[in-house]
């Protein structure tokens, strides 16, 4: 079952979508651009997010997201394609890819909502693409898997040293 | 459902603490981030209420460095204990990796543990999990307290498949980080063996 | 109580789109839409293939028409026509209305005449949004 899957980048796909977003980015005018998992893992960001907490921002995007699609099912439909959350300074556009991966844009007043809409609409034509490629791979078969077999054993001796009191 | 990044050879994982209100969910997460060098760990993010129950998560991120050339990360949430934020722990539990289940061993909170598990495999399977698929660690909470369930007994009630478990007093940190290792542990030997020819 | 349709005063979004529908189907446009603040669509009427490509470039264009106002150049730029080779127009054209910033935007096959419905149009909107 699809849902049971981790998600698996491998560098082509993750060429593509980096190319993708950096140029959503500079069409959008925007700040940041961020691919999360919806588990609210973070996949890729652009733009300058040296003053933010990128990790925690995904998180709470994909809950947000998450929450939303929650409050959609209560109404009776699947989920809210986009999110919008309007700041006085800055503003957050969501929506979902694929519906397994949703794309987070932060913008100021240098651009504009329908700027925004505009080129995210084509940027998920094209993540649409890349992804639905993506678990079509990951569904169909199990050859490239490249994790050293003593992957786990090395990191046992990590966890050993890293979490302790 | 791991993150997987070949390319920029990164893994994450989501590891969830998960059990009845006032369990000590928050409590693990609280000692887990005060101990850990901050350059190993991010922020504590906490959606909670004015009185500090949690409303929707807690989320620690943890850096472990990079293993075989993998930068490894995981993320720890914790659910609301609540009864009534079920909603919201449901979705807590997308893309979950593996389970850390708190116990409160006090007697009179033996049917909200065995509650709590119940609702836990029911939200798991909302959400196209089965618990026999993921790895879990059992925490018997609150063994400084008074009147206490002994362990044997906790092992009846909850412990059905003998995962690895632990005593703890989470507010002193005791058996905090024997839960975190072994559940960290057993996440990456499961994707390990996903992944491995 | 009931109300015929001829006496139920229509909301506005309805009226506007009542607007570009008369507008569009009296200078035969193919596409015709108003582009408000934040560079949103509010009505649009007519086909919809171009609506993205109208809306990008009415997003495009606005700032320097907006420029050019407020520089008091003693020119009001109300409009950008552009003729595609295979004789088709993009007409863009700006205007206010309580303040706030719009743009219409049509597409027509080149031949048709376009700035007296489109200025009907405006003045009918400036009404409707003041």
């Amino acid at each position: 079952m699809q849902h049971e899957q981790s998600v698996e980048l491998f560098e082509e796909d993750y060429q593509i979508i980096n190319r993708v977003l950096s140029r959503l980015l500079t069409e959008a005018n925007a700040r940041i651009v961020l691919l999360v998992d919806r588990s609210g893992q973070l996949i890729s960001s652009h733009g300058d997010t040296s003053n933010m907490d990128s990790t925690a921002f995904a998180s709470l995007s994909a809950g947000n997201f998450a929450a939303t699609s929650a409050l959609a099912k209560i109404l009776g439909q699947d989920e809210f394609s986009v999110l919008f959350h309007q700041g006085e300074k800055e503003s957050i556009h969501i929506s979902v890819v694929q519906s397994r991966v949703i794309l987070v844009i932060v913008f100021d007043n240098r651009t504009s909502l329908g700027l925004v809409r505009l080129r995210v609409k084509k940027a998920l034509e094209e993540l649409s693409t890349v992804f639905e490629n993506i678990f079509a791979k990951l569904g169909a078969s199990s050859e490239r898997k490249s994790l050293d077999s003593s992957f786990a054993s090395v990191a046992e001796s990590e966890i050993d040293n890293l979490f302790k009191d | 459902m791991s993150l997987i990044n070949y390319a920029n050879k990164e893994i994450n994982c989501k590891i969830v603490y998960y059990g009845c209100g006032l369990c000590g969910k928050t409590t693990n997460l609280l000692y887990i981030h005060k101990k850990i060098a901050a350059e190993y760990r991010g922020k504590l993010v906490s959606l909670a209420t004015e009185t500090d129950r949690t409303l929707f998560f807690d989320f620690l991120p943890l850096d472990l460095g990079s293993i075989q050339g993998f930068t490894t990360r995981f993320h720890l949430y914790t659910v609301p204990g609540q009864v009534h934020y079920d909603a919201s722990r449901k979705l807590i539990l997308k893309g979950v990796d593996g389970l850390v289940f708190v116990v409160d061993s006090q007697v009179e909170r033996t049917e909200d543990n065995i509650e709590s598990l119940e609702n836990l495999k029911v939200n798991l399977r909302s959400q196209g999990y089965e618990l026999d698929n993921l790895p879990m660690v059992v925490q018997y909470n609150k063994r400084d307290l008074p009147n206490i369930v002994p362990v044997e007994e906790l092992e009846r009630q909850i412990n059905h498949r003998g995962d690895p478990s632990f005593e703890s007093i989470a507010t002193e940190g005791v058996g905090v980080f024997d839960t975190l290792r072994a559940v960290s542990k057993l996440v990456l030997a499961s994707i390990s063996q996903r992944q491995s020819i | 109580m009931a109300q015929t349709a001829q006496t139920a005063k229509p909301s506005l979004a309805e009226a506007i789109e009542n607007v570009l529908a008369q507008a569009a189907e009296g200078a035969g446009f193919d596409e015709l839409l108003l582009i408000g603040e934040e560079g949103l669509v509010i009505a649009a009427t007519g086909g919809t293939e171009y609506t993205d490509l109208l809306n990008l470039v009415s997003i495009q264009l606005q700032p320097p028409i907006i420029e050019l106002r407020r520089d008091s150049w003693g020119v009001d730029l109300d409009e950008v026509v552009t003729t595609t080779q295979d004789k088709r127009r993009f007409c863009f054209r700006f205007f206010q209305a309580a303040g706030v910033d719009y743009v219409i935007a049509a597409l027509f096959p080149k031949k048709k005449a376009y700035r007296r419905a489109t200025n009907r149009a405006i003045r009918r909107l400036q009404k409707l949004l003041s």
